[in-house]
């Protein structure tokens, strides 16, 4: 391949992913209401467009065959996915993780807290009432006559795939267990 | 395909590691041991690639050519290493959210009571571990019945509340 564009090619993931992150940043913070969620696909989708729209220039501009053009393209479209998955987990650790949460309630107390006063900020009641609500509001469970049922699949699909996963790692399905 | 094929083989190699790894001893700091194989697995690949090249045509499996061909691999295996180890975190601890969908499955066509359900969601399941995990993690430090960051910590603290106040999010978390 020719050293040109094998370093092009090198940072198409990278442009591209700067741009996704670039994008979310200044459009949630212009568009707050816009919603956090979707404004993480909204720059996903601008990010790829980026990655397609430079793939496509590099393709037309240093012409290679049929395959290298395929395997270049898809081997840095599984970059730029990976990479914006780690994206998508760092926003959602910033809002929703615990030991982020205790980190930063710590970080808040100058003098450091006892068991008692994390648990004052921060207990099982507040986090099964948020996470309740955002299990609720994004339809995942719903409430029929005091009860919750699962609604859309989504979350207990992930659940399912942990499950599988710590059964391979740890001989378990739950650290629980 | 030179890429695709060596970076798919180096991390799938590492994987393979890292499980014969756990089913013979299981660490008790998981995510660092995890980065210290990977990393491990990445030093020797590359090393062994860069050895073996001359012979490796004849076998009729070509190495990279020229060193943004090696980054490239690079970028490749420490993305999808750090995807992998983000994953891998929800697989060491149980995510609160994943918990209460389960419960609920759990009950089948009945449905799970509200109160039923609130009641079993208890700070011994859902928060104690975790500041555990803190001081286990050297995350923070418990003396005298206090909990108090550490360097490490403090640095966690920092990058995340720098980055909250970039996107100006106003909800507490967690």
């Amino acid at each position: 391949m020719n050293i040109e564009v094998a370093w092009f090619n090198l940072f198409i993931p990278l442009l591209s992913y700067m741009g996704n992150v670039g994008f979310q940043v200044l459009w949630f913070r212009s568009r707050p209401n816009y919603g956090l969620l979707r404004s993480e696909y909204l720059s996903f989708a601008v990010g790829l467009a980026i990655v397609v729209g430079l793939q496509i220039f590099s393709h037309t501009t240093y012409p290679k065959s049929f395959a290298d053009m395929w395997s270049i393209s898809i081997f840095n479209l599984l970059i730029y996915g990976a990479l914006s998955y780690c994206y998508f987990h760092f926003i959602n650790l910033c809002l929703t993780a615990r030991r982020i949460r205790l980190v930063r309630d710590l970080y808040a107390a100058t003098n450091g807290l006892t068991l008692d006063q994390v648990l004052e900020n921060y207990n099982s009641r507040v986090m099964v009432e948020r996470r309740t609500e955002r299990l609720l509001n994004s339809g995942q469970i719903f409430e029929k006559n005091g009860r919750y049922f699962i609604g859309k699949p989504m979350v207990l699909f992930a659940a399912w795939v942990m499950i599988i996963l710590k059964f391979i790692f740890l001989g378990k399905g739950s650290e629980y267990d | 395909m030179i890429l695709l094929f060596w970076s798919v083989a180096l991390f799938f190699l590492a994987f393979l590691i890292q499980i014969l790894f756990w089913k013979t001893w299981f660490p008790r700091r998981q995510a660092k041991t995890l980065l210290v194989l990977f990393f491990t697995t990445f030093i020797f690949g590359f090393v062994w690639i860069l050895t073996l090249s001359p012979a490796l045509p004849s076998l009729g499996i070509y190495p990279p050519q020229h060193i943004e061909e090696y980054l490239h691999i690079g970028l490749f295996y420490w993305v999808f290493t750090m995807a992998y180890l983000i994953t891998y975190s929800a697989v060491e601890v149980d995510s609160p959210s994943l918990i209460m969908t389960m419960a609920i499955h759990k009950a089948g066509k009945k449905g799970l009571p509200v109160n039923v359900f609130k009641k079993s969601m208890t700070d011994e399941i859902l928060v104690i571990p975790r500041v555990n995990d803190l001081v286990h993690d050297k995350i923070a430090i418990l003396e005298n019945n206090i909990y108090k960051l550490s360097f490490k910590g403090i640095v966690l603290a920092k990058i995340f509340n720098s980055y909250r106040s970039l996107l100006r999010l106003k909800d507490k978390g967690g």
